[in-house]
């Protein structure tokens, strides 16, 4: 369910890179595969950081696909959100607080996190 | 080293077709014209960023692209500099790791000699490890050069190197561009749509217009002959006429214009020989239509081709003013409300009192006055 996200974004920071770089380095030798590791991937790396995070944590918030295909097993398959569900289904209210919180605290540190690499992208 | 480069493509785009050919050698070649008359593209096509639909590109005895060969060497291998418009250098690298871009393949050694030459070379040094964004706009350009350099390429192609800079960093550094071109004593193809760019620049001026070159001249040539008055509308050259041919010889051409007859000479080079009654363009430049000083008498020998005129309207450009004067000829005025355009400078102006005096005598020496030949066929057509 993460993957089209960082797709996305990897793809949209590789095209942001000014063609023009990418000309320079063909004339002045540099063959294609080249030019994409030395100029390109350089260019477009906070843009793809910025996907792998927005990724991390859409993966992070994955409650239905996992319930339904992967199950819900401690230690294995179980995400926040379902550890969550778990717990309010099974009375530890404290228990759902302390994940809650998690969550929210690993939200914010993601929004931050790619907000920051987005911009130094720019 | 000089080497010659001959080019010859033809590139269809959806809506346009470039069809040029044309050849440079030593020193700086400016292919100049209007946006979107097909310049960049053929230094894209000449850099191998694009491939030609047709034709044949030749640096010396290497062929580049041949469509019929079947022959299409890629850019990595052209060794053509290429200097980019807004210079394109590598943000992420340093001022030194750029220049050394073009160098990789070579002993390590070589190498940073060559890139430690070029710094120096460019009076970069001490910018070495800066990035591109925390160097000003004249070492920018500098870098740029220097990259593109660096490898000892067989030509260097630079596009619009100068456009987009304000005016006063735009004259230093095409000063500045200037003395390194002729330093490093390397060919160069550059693309501008300004003239005043191409004509300090160039050597040989290629005209662009629509995808064609309407003339191909070195410059003072190109500036004082333009081939047809479609050149000279591109150069922006001002009180373009038409008469009709009285007389021509060799040396001298006497035609009808607004009444009167006027001489002018003309090029044995070109040896333009037009029927009597035929129709002639020609130009005056407007600095050079003199104002006969009343106090002096006409008597002057150097006074020929004598018109009489009345200012309508002026405009003052600090330096300058321009005069647009209607003759008193009968019939309609050959510019809309008046016939010439006459530049004179500041002091002129204030020492004859023209801004009291609006009614003058003029003169064009006939060694003034430009035929436009070649054009006469092309414009009754259209």
């Amino acid at each position: 369910m993460a993957l089209p996200l960082l797709v996305r974004t990897a793809r949209v920071a590789i095209e942001s890179v000014d063609q023009n770089l990418e000309r320079a380095a063909f004339t002045l030798g540099r063959a294609e595969w080249r030019t994409a590791l030395e100029v390109t991937l350089p260019l477009a790396r906070n843009g793809i950081l910025a996907g792998l995070v927005l990724a991390f944590a859409r993966a992070l918030g994955e409650f239905g696909a996992t319930l339904m295909l992967a199950g819900n097993i401690p230690g294995k398959t179980q995400t926040l959100p379902l550890s969550i569900y778990t717990a309010v289904q099974t009375g530890e209210a404290g228990q759902a607080l302390t994940l809650v919180a998690m969550l929210t605290l690993l939200s914010c540190v993601v929004v931050v996190a790619s907000a920051r690499l987005g911009a130094r992208a720019l | 080293m000089s080497q010659q480069l001959d080019v010859r493509l033809v590139k269809r785009l959806p809506g346009f077709t470039l069809d040029v050919a044309w050849s440079a050698g030593d020193g700086v070649a400016a292919l100049f014209g209007p946006s979107g008359a097909g310049k960049t593209l053929t230094l894209q096509c000449l850099s191998g960023l694009l491939t030609p639909d047709a034709g044949r590109i030749v640096v010396g005895d290497r062929v580049l692209f041949d469509a019929a060969a079947g022959i299409n060497v890629p850019p990595q291998a052209r060794h053509l500099g290429y200097v980019f418009q807004g210079y394109a250098l590598f943000p992420h690298l340093s001022v030194a790791a750029n220049i050394a871009f073009g160098l990789r393949g070579r002993p390590r050694a070589q190498a940073a000699r060559r890139t430690t030459e070029v710094i120096e070379r460019m009076s970069l040094a001490g910018l070495e490890h800066r990035r591109p964004h925390e160097i000003s706009g004249g070492q920018r350009q500098r870098v740029a050069l220097g990259r593109a350099l660096a490898p000892d390429p067989a030509f260097l192609l630079l596009d619009e190197p100068l456009s987009a800079l304000d005016v006063g960093l735009r004259q230093s550094l095409r000063e500045e561009l200037a003395g390194i071109l002729s330093d490093w004593h390397v060919a160069a193809v550059l693309v501008t749509h300004d003239f005043a760019e191409a004509y300090r620049l160039g050597d040989q001026i290629v005209v662009y217009e629509a995808g064609q070159v309407i003339q191909a001249a070195p410059r003072s040539e190109l500036l004082w002959r333009p081939a047809s008055e479609r050149v000279a509308g591109i150069l922006g050259i001002r009180n373009v006429l038409r008469g009709s041919v009285v007389k021509a010889s060799h040396d001298r051409i006497q035609f009808r214009w607004r009444g009167q007859i006027l001489e002018a000479v003309n090029s044995p080079a070109r040896s333009y020989l037009p029927e009597p009654d035929s129709s002639l363009a020609f130009f005056i430049r407007p600095e050079y239509v003199r104002l006969i000083r009343k106090d002096r008498g006409t008597a002057d020998p150097h006074h020929m081709n004598l018109l009489s005129g009345e200012i309508v309207r002026e405009a003052d450009f600090g330096t300058t003013y321009t005069l647009y004067v209607r003759l008193d000829n009968p019939g309609r005025p050959a510019q809309g409300d008046y016939d010439l355009e006459v530049e004179v400078p500041r002091l002129v102006y204030e020492i004859l009192e023209i801004g009291r005096d609006r009614r003058w005598q003029l003169s064009m020496h006939r060694g003034s006055i430009q035929i436009l030949p070649g054009s006469l066929g092309a414009e009754s057509a259209s």
